[in-house]
């Protein structure tokens, strides 16, 4: 089961190149069975997965919180995706509160959108488009930014902002160059 | 630390001649030995309120990471630990081979709880933070600091530029006698974002006129105060913690001081308030002891162009006997490698009293030897500072690489070398040795 809140349900509808709506703040945890990812073909989505206590992943958050933010002004519909088992959605929701990070939630405690998406790391960026009901292309499956080398190894600043570059491009219709910067982070854990 | 349960297993493996597997050995448990080898080789750390991101206690705690947790520990990644030869340390945090197999064994095969012991628990608790001593004979210290300080949540120009990751405060003592400590301990109210914590007594009152030129508490300068180095009363860390010397050394405080806390914090991604306290354990001036002064290793300035690598290396010979209790390394995040040897007068060759294959700043702190090293005068210590300003080095903090020029009064890079002269009537030659090796060494 995976579980959907936020300012969500609003946004749902718009293609990328529509009106971006201004960013609304998360109204309180209202979860909502959900088998999909909710969107409309022809629309782009950014989607984050993330974690509560990934060091690596909550360096990267203000740049992350930029990242989205000016996404949705694009009419990209942002998400955050947690996969940790037995995380509860008022912890992912504290999470995202603390670190300023706007995006539906939804909780992957099965690990379905880990293993559609093949994602492995937190934090780890993906850029999809849609393409009918249920169908995504993957326009971009990497790290968020280059703040870290590798694990233990952080920069001062990240040079490279990959995932925003890659909605950018999305946004414009235009492939991402390949191949995409693998994320460093925590490791998902695959089995439950 | 390894109960007898748990050591049986790993050398009944040895015995046996066979290559520990998953697949003919049980996989080890946690109620089995795994508990206590997580409690003694993760707990001071990964505790709640510890310097770690997450806490490590249970098997619940480990299985929604148990992948992540095996590559950093395969990786050797964890726990931290920069020393890989030289003298013997205390608090060596090097995970033993038949441990760290052991952890992973457990960690691919699930976590598994195992049987609680019957009877009484052969499972060591993480230990509890020792509670300092609090005998009359030990009078104790609390410093606190005089406001609040929030740690940006990432970097910026208020963070990193020229490395400076660091901020300095000012703890008010004003002792009217000199003290003796024997012990520090620094509890702060954020140890996730600290690295290291370096000390030192300031009766000059320069560090508190920096402060206050400063706009916001602390001051974003190095805690290097004339001719006394940051961290010349000892360095903990990461995110605080305890330092104790040898019972009958002790790290002299002139009377009037302030002690000057540098602080290296890391951005976490949110704001931080520190508002962090500090305990020293002093000594009565009566008591026997002797005082451990900073013999400063160093090398001034670092200037190296984008790309470039090279050795930085100086020597300095002792003018008199010493023990040597501690060693106190510092070089920035492009240092790879460093290495500190003595040639004691007429030794064949020189004795390795540090090595580090691996540096990195946030992981340093004072190393208590475990023996403390008695050098004659005429001893040449040689100090050696692998720097590596390419983008191959993963810890350099800028990319693409730039060039960098950055001095310190007391060194870009150095080694304290905390010393007793074995001689008391030679206490005041060696600091005098120790200003006019800062004056040449400052040119
Ligand atoms: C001296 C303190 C200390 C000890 C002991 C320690 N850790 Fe850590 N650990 C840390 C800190 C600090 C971090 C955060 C590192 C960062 O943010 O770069 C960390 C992070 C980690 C991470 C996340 C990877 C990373 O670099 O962020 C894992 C996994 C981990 N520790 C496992 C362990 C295990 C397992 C042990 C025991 C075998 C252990 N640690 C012992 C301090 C410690």
């Amino acid at each position: 089961m995976w579980v959907l809140f936020g300012p969500v349900l609003a946004l749902v509808v718009l293609g990328c190149r529509g009106p971006g709506p201004g960013p609304s703040s998360p109204a309180s945890p209202r979860p909502v069975e959900a088998p999909q990812l909710p969107a409309e073909p022809g629309e782009v989505l950014a989607v984050v997965f993330t974690s509560v206590d990934c060091p690596i992943g909550n360096a990267m958050a203000p740049q992350l919180r930029r990242t989205l933010a000016r996404a949705r002004e694009q009419g990209v519909s942002t998400f955050l995706v947690y996969p940790r088992s037995g995380l509860t959605l008022d912890r992912a929701a504290e999470h995202a509160r603390d670190y300023r990070l706007e995006g539906t939630i939804l909780l992957d405690p099965d690990k379905h959108l880990v293993e559609r998406f093949d994602a492995r790391i937190t934090p780890e960026g993906l850029v999809l488009e849609c393409l009918g009901p249920d169908r995504f292309q993957v326009c971009y499956r990497g790290r968020i930014n280059d703040l870290y080398a590798s694990i233990g190894n952080r920069r001062e600043q990240p040079s490279r902002h990959d995932l925003r570059e890659a909605i950018t491009l999305a946004c414009q219709g235009r492939p991402v160059p390949e191949p995409h910067p693998p994320a460093v982070g925590c490791r998902i854990e695959r089995v439950p | 630390m390894i109960p007898g349960l748990f050591h049986a297993m790993v050398v009944g493996m040895q015995l046996s001649g066979a290559v520990p597997s998953a697949t003919t050995e049980p996989p080890p448990t946690w109620h089995g030995g795994i508990g206590s080898l997580v409690a003694a080789r993760c707990g001071d750390c990964h505790a709640p309120d510890g310097a770690a991101p997450f806490v490590l206690a249970s098997p619940e705690d480990f299985r929604p990471r148990r992948s992540f947790v095996a590559e950093v520990v395969g990786n050797r990644l964890m726990p931290p630990w920069l020393v890989s030869g030289g003298r013997p340390v205390h608090g060596d945090r090097t995970l033993p081979e038949p441990d760290r197999s052991a952890l992973l064994a457990w960690l691919t095969a699930g976590c598994p709880t195992g049987e609680p012991p019957a009877g009484p628990s052969v499972v060591e608790e993480a230990p509890e933070a020792r509670p300092l001593d609090a005998s009359e004979a030990s009078p104790r210290l609390h410093l606190r600091m005089r406001s609040p300080w929030t740690v940006p949540a990432e970097g910026g120009v208020r963070w990193y530029k020229a490395e400076r990751d660091k901020r300095t405060f000012v703890l008010p003592v004003g002792n009217p006698r000199p003290l003796r400590v024997r012990a520090l301990d620094y509890r702060s109210a954020a140890p996730q974002t600290l690295g290291a914590v370096a000390f030192s007594a300031d009766p000059t009152g320069d560090g508190r006129r920096m402060v206050d030129w400063d706009e916001e508490p602390g001051s974003y300068m190095m805690a290097d105060i004339r001719s006394v180095p940051a961290g010349a009363l000892g360095i903990v860390g990461p995110g605080g913690g305890r330092l104790e010397y040898p019972e009958g050394f002790y790290v002299p405080v002139p009377p009037g001081s302030d002690i000057l806390s540098e602080v290296h914090y890391r951005p976490q991604g949110r704001e931080r308030v520190l508002d962090d306290t500090l305990v020293l354990e002093t000594l009565p001036n009566a008591a026997p002891g002797r005082p451990l002064l900073p013999v400063n290793l160093m090398v001034p300035r670092v200037t190296l162009k984008a790309g470039e690598t090279r050795r930085y290396a100086n020597q300095l010979t002792l003018p008199v006997a010493v023990d040597v209790v501690a060693l106190t390394p510092r070089a920035s995040a492009r240092c790879r490698a460093l290495r500190l040897e003595a040639r004691l007068p007429e030794a064949e060759s020189p004795v390795s009293l540090l090595e580090i294959d691996d540096w990195n700043p946030h992981y340093r702190s004072t190393l208590v030897l475990e023996q403390p090293l008695r050098l004659p005068a005429g001893t040449v210590i040689r100090g050696a500072w692998d720097y590596d300003n390419s983008d191959g080095n993963p810890r350099n903090p800028v990319v693409p690489p730039e060039s960098i020029d950055l001095g310190a009064r007391s060194g870009a890079m150095n080694v304290l070398l905390l010393s007793a002269p074995v001689e008391r009537r030679e206490v005041r030659e060696l600091m005098e040795f120790i200003e006019v090796e800062s004056r040449r060494n400052r040119g």
